[in-house]
């Protein structure tokens, strides 16, 4: 196995031209945990689909907003029952290896996802697909993806999913050969359990000069991250792939070193609806109007955080307004669930007094690491709970899908509601923007209404680049973005 | 010792069965099937006396498996990969720990009363009070990042590694100091020290023959608690050294609920710790003539 | 044992310190307006001053509430896995030692077998299967941790064993039971005090260890080891949040440690009395 690791590494080093190191067009940038996932039928985590998103290419890619355009097709159709798309792929698009990108490689990097042996925890994405489902469970025939030749590749759905382009740019329906085979910007150069590096892939098409030449993704901590920033060490620390040490902050603040780029992502606190007391929709809305979002962002955040009330983002998707009030029974006691890393812990004693203070509740805090969190939260069991949602693509059902039905594992505040699934179905199914718009709108509503989840403030991205980096900037999912630098003029 | 082995082979696998938690479950959502197919595939699903056999025949014939959150490794390859920088440093911090010590507990017994020796103690006291994450988090403010004398992290270099080294060796250092300064304290006054003297050797020939002999045997007894702490407090020095070591691995393996890694990384270090005591024992009985004799030929 | 003339001067500062840290650490949140959970987040990160004497934390608390509180867990947890350890491993050791044989060679095994498992990882397995709090640490820590006791005790009780003070005692026909309450123990306590005190200090350590990991004391509670955890990262912008609860630790460990070395002088001048008189010298 290793002979051929090393050949095919020699080999696809051998064929990528060399161009000269300059020091700044190498970019380091600190992570705080091993980026080990880089198949991007299997990636899950931010960084890995980060980093996959640099090492591969689908048939949709973002722009600088997160909105989808063509990546390695030309052209879409649609049919008139708007479930199949047909795809004409662009004829000068090679692999790593100088092969062309042919549609029997999305065909088959798709039959490998859902095969027997496919081991992706991603394979349920792929449902949408005409009998994916059952070629998943039961091996049968006649999956909805043809061939129609070597450069046209057509994907029949169950049902008209109006935003499936958008999906299309999710790491998931990106094509795979091989190992060490890259359809994208960067080709791995090495890989250690604490460094990163990443090449250019000369065989990328749209090779631009925007592209460093060399990224290496250096594990550290987040503090000795910090020093080795102002040594020069490092020239990107913060989101998203670590976190900036909250207590240096203020001072970075003040510096004005700091990048602000907005996310797609909320931080919530579930609610338990069949816990007794917490049944009552009027009792959760006075829980959530009684926490001081405010002293979250401020003080424990040290600002740039976005307060809100509001579960979509509204700096990304355009808000509706809205107020409501309440009458209701007291509980006296609850339990607040949350993980014991990052920020959380510090979260829940803030929200343990504010609710004591202004609720006379008593909020006890239990503490679990992540493995035992993420299981008690599926179980249900618990009676409030932190954590955090983002986006996969541009539209408010990203979020609002999360507690679509009781039996999907992401909702586990034990909430559905039949007319908040019509709408959402009915979104699915329009192409019509404006209708769109106004099913999305009344599902939030609705969702807001009812209060399962209480949102407490919008993420952002917030991160400290040295001057290399101030071409390279974030989508709103985390995505690096290079733009025309300077130098390049 | 195999038996041994076996029972600590047992004991891990009963722990990371009992242990809740699922090494596939994460905030997004996975359908039920799914799940189910992705613990068949890594034999998740299997009667429990199934895995378990299947368990010790692996760890029997060295076959750590893959890992379970990085299914492209085998836990073999990781240990592999990552046992060198650990052992490098624990090297390093013996190195810098033992002659230290033995010099400074010398000098303390040597002047015994006088201010050098409150000096010391002192010095070993502050050494033994003081968390390791407090001592790597000062060196490395003030010696990397404020006088630029190192680098800050990373294990590229020789001079990546003093400052780890050194953090790993002030703990021991300072328990070694007291330990050998007590030992010497008690064989200056055995009668054979007043016969070397009166004899007329020189003060070198005296610590080295009669001192030091007399002296390492129970420092040779501490020494298996001695790395097996150093091979262990490297932890939290990898953590902020940006080092890659195998501490961060049984910490995060762990957290995760990686089984394979979690299994084959307790067996490595209780070999390691078995061997290490062994070697100790055989050491001793090498190097003191009244055990060697009352052992039967 | 007790009759001396004179006490030593390490155990003295010892104890004083010890007494002077424990007062502190269970009157001084009496004493004090603030409460350890009571946050108060416009004044958060302030500079040790005269309404906080050790300044404010991230969120607000008053630190030497907190430092105080802090203490209270950590003497709590490390005296009381000190001596849970004391009570397992002597048991274990004197009775492998006095009996020898069979017995001695069992227990000397599954002393072997929970001294090659490795410490720290066994301490982690257990406080993830039980889940983070006081109690599991502390299980855990004497799950562990009886190991030297043991080993110490089934020394001493050897050496002891086949000394004239009991060898009479057998002679005159006392139950094994009594000579090992009354007779034994009073001359293996030395060393077993000793130890003791070197104990405590080790258990404290453990519980900083598993705060630095995350999964030692949980918030809003606090132990020593938690408040040193949460203040590093913070030490280049606020010293203060690193250093007074560092101090503490350091004072407290340094008690301990003194007072173990003075025991340790203490006993060992006995017991090289004792064996120049056995010696007939």
């Amino acid at each position: 196995m290793y002979p051929l690791f090393y050949s095919l590494l020699i080999f696809s080093l051998c064929l990528s031209s060399c161009q000269s190191k300059r020091d700044d067009k190498i970019i380091r940038i600190a992570t705080s945990t091993d980026i080990s996932q880089l198949d991007p039928r299997k990636a899950r985590s931010l960084p890995s689909l980060l980093v996959t998103n640099l090492l591969f290419e689908g048939l949709m890619k973002r722009d600088k907003e997160g909105h989808v355009q063509c990546g390695l097709c030309e052209n879409v159709s649609l049919s008139e029952d708007k479930k199949t798309y047909r795809f004409f792929l662009k004829k000068n698009a090679l692999w790593s290896n100088r092969e062309p990108i042919l549609a029997s490689d999305f065909a088959s990097t798709i039959k490998s996802i859902l095969g027997k042996e496919g081991s992706s925890p991603n394979a349920h994405l792929l449902f949408i697909i005409k009998n994916a489902k059952s070629y998943y469970t039961e091996s049968s025939d006649d999956l909805g993806v043809r061939v129609l030749d070597s450069h046209t590749l057509e994907i029949e759905l169950e049902q008209p999913v109006s935003h499936f382009l958008e999906l299309l740019s999710l790491p998931i329906f990106f094509p795979y050969k091989a190992p060490h085979i890259y359809s994208g910007p960067f080709c791995i150069k090495k890989h250690t359990s604490d460094t990163l590096v990443l090449e250019k892939n000369s065989a990328f098409s749209s090779a631009s000069k925007n592209y460093p030449d060399t990224i290496i993704f250096q594990v550290t901590d987040e503090n000795s991250a910090l020093q080795m920033f102002e040594t020069g060490e490092v020239d990107w620390i913060g989101s998203p792939l670590s976190i900036l040490p909250l207590d240096a902050v203020p001072s970075l603040q003040q510096e004005k070193k700091l990048s602000i780029a907005p996310a797609s992502g909320t931080s919530i606190m579930r609610v338990n609806c069949t816990r007794p007391y917490l049944q009552s929709k009027s009792f959760r809305k006075k829980l959530s109007q009684s926490i001081e979002r405010s002293d979250l962002t401020e003080h424990v955040l040290c600002g740039d955080y976005t307060p809100s009330s509001r579960f979509v983002p509204h700096s990304l998707y355009p808000p509706p307004q809205s107020s409501s009030e309440c009458t209701c029974n007291d509980a006296s006691s609850l339990s607040l669930l949350c993980p014991s890393a990052e920020i959380y812990p510090k979260m829940a004693q803030v929200l343990q007094s504010q609710l004591k203070k202004n609720l006379s509740l008593d909020v006890h805090i239990e503490l679990a690491e992540s493995q035992i969190f993420y299981s008690r939260l599926q179980k249900g069991d618990f009676d409030l709970a932190l954590s955090s949602w983002f986006g996969d693509f541009t539209s408010p059902l990203t979020f609002l899908e999360v507690f679509e039905n009781i039996s999907n594992g992401t909702n586990s505040t034990g909430w559905e509601n039949s007319e908040y699934k019509t709408l959402l179905a009915k979104t699915r199914k329009s192409f019509d923007t404006n209708e769109r718009e106004a099913f999305l709108h009344n599902a939030e509503e609705l969702l807001l209404e009812n209060s399962p989840v209480i949102p407490l403030y919008h993420y952002v991205y917030r991160y400290v680049k040295n001057k290399k980096c101030s071409h390279i900037t974030l989508d709103p999912f985390g995505y690096f973005v290079f733009e025309e630098s300077n130098a390049n003029k | 010792m195999c038996i041994l082995l076996f029972t600590i082979a047992t004991l891990t696998f009963t722990f990371m069965k009992t242990i809740p938690g699922d090494p596939f479950q994460d905030e997004k959502n996975i359908p039920e099937e799914c799940l189910k197919q992705l613990r068949q595939n890594f034999g998740l699903n299997d009667p429990l006396p199934i895995q378990y056999g299947r368990y010790i025949k692996n760890l029997f014939l060295f076959r750590l498996g893959p890992s379970l959150k990085y299914p492209s490794q085998t836990v073999n390859e990781i240990i592999g990969q990552n046992f060198l920088p650990s052992f490098l440093l624990g090297i390093e911090a013996l190195c810098i720990a033992l002659p230290l010590a033995f010099l400074f507990a010398l000098l303390s017994s040597f002047f015994y009363r006088r201010p050098i020796d409150y000096l010391f103690k002192i010095i070993a006291l502050l050494g033994i009070s003081m968390p390791s994450f407090v001592i790597a988090t000062l060196l490395q403010y003030i010696f990397a990042y404020r006088l630029s004398l190192f680098p800050i992290a990373r294990f590229d270099t020789l001079s990546h590694s003093i400052l780890p080294a050194l953090t790993l060796a002030i703990g021991p250092m300072a328990i070694l100091l007291r330990l050998i300064r007590a030992q010497i304290l008690e064989v200056l006054n055995q009668p054979y020290i007043l016969v070397a003297y009166s004899k007329g050797l020189s003060e070198q020939h005296i610590i080295f023959f009669h001192i030091l002999k007399n002296v390492s045997l129970p420092i040779i007894h501490y020494l298996g608690p001695l790395i097996t702490r150093i091979l262990l407090g490297s932890f939290i020095v990898e953590k902020i050294f940006a080092i890659p070591g195998l501490g961060q691995w049984f910490v995060n393996g762990v957290l995760n609920r990686d089984y394979p890694l979690i299994g084959g990384l307790t067996l490595f270090y209780s070999m390691t710790l078995l061997f290490v005591h062994t070697g100790i024992d055989l050491l001793t009985m090498f190097l003191d003539p009244r055990i060697r004799k009352s052992v039967p030929a | 044992m007790f009759r001396r003339k004179y006490i030593h001067p390490e155990i003295a500062i010892g104890f004083v310190l010890l007494l002077l840290l424990a007062s502190f650490a269970f009157l001084f949140p009496y004493l004090s307006n603030y409460t350890y959970e009571q946050t108060a987040l416009s004044s958060k990160n302030l500079t040790p001053s005269f309404t906080h004497i050790f300044g404010t934390d991230d969120l607000g608390r008053d630190q030497a509430v907190r430092i105080a509180h802090g203490l209270q867990v950590s003497l709590l947890i490390g005296l009381l896995a000190a001596f849970l350890d004391l009570i397992i491993g002597v048991s274990i050791g004197s009775l492998s030692g006095y009996f020898g044989g069979l017995v001695d060679s069992i227990l000397m095994s599954i002393t072997e077998l929970f001294y090659s498992i490795p410490f720290l990882l066994a301490v982690l397995l257990v406080v993830t299967l039980l889940g983070p709090g006081v109690y599991s640490i502390l299980l855990a820590m004497c799950f562990f941790g009886w190991i030297q006791m043991a080993r110490m005790s089934r020394i001493e009780v050897m050496r002891v064993k086949n000394s004239d003070a009991i060898l009479a005692a057998h002679a005159i026909g006392i139950h094994p039971s009594r000579i090992f309450l009354f007779h034994i123990f009073p001359l293996i306590s030395g060393s077993l005090i000793t130890l003791l005190m070197q104990t405590i200090p080790h258990a404290i350590f453990i519980e900083t260890f598993l705060s630095f990991l995350g999964i030692g004391i949980q918030p809003p509670l606090a132990s020593l080891g938690s408040l040193v955890s949460d203040g590093l990262p913070a030490m280049r912008f606020y010293p203060h949040r690193l250093f007074y609860p560092s101090m503490v630790l350091s004072i407290t460990i340094f008690a301990f440690q003194l007072i173990s070395d003075g025991c340790r002088d203490l006993f060992d001048q006995k017991r090289l009395k004792s064996v120049e008189e056995s010696s007939g010298i």
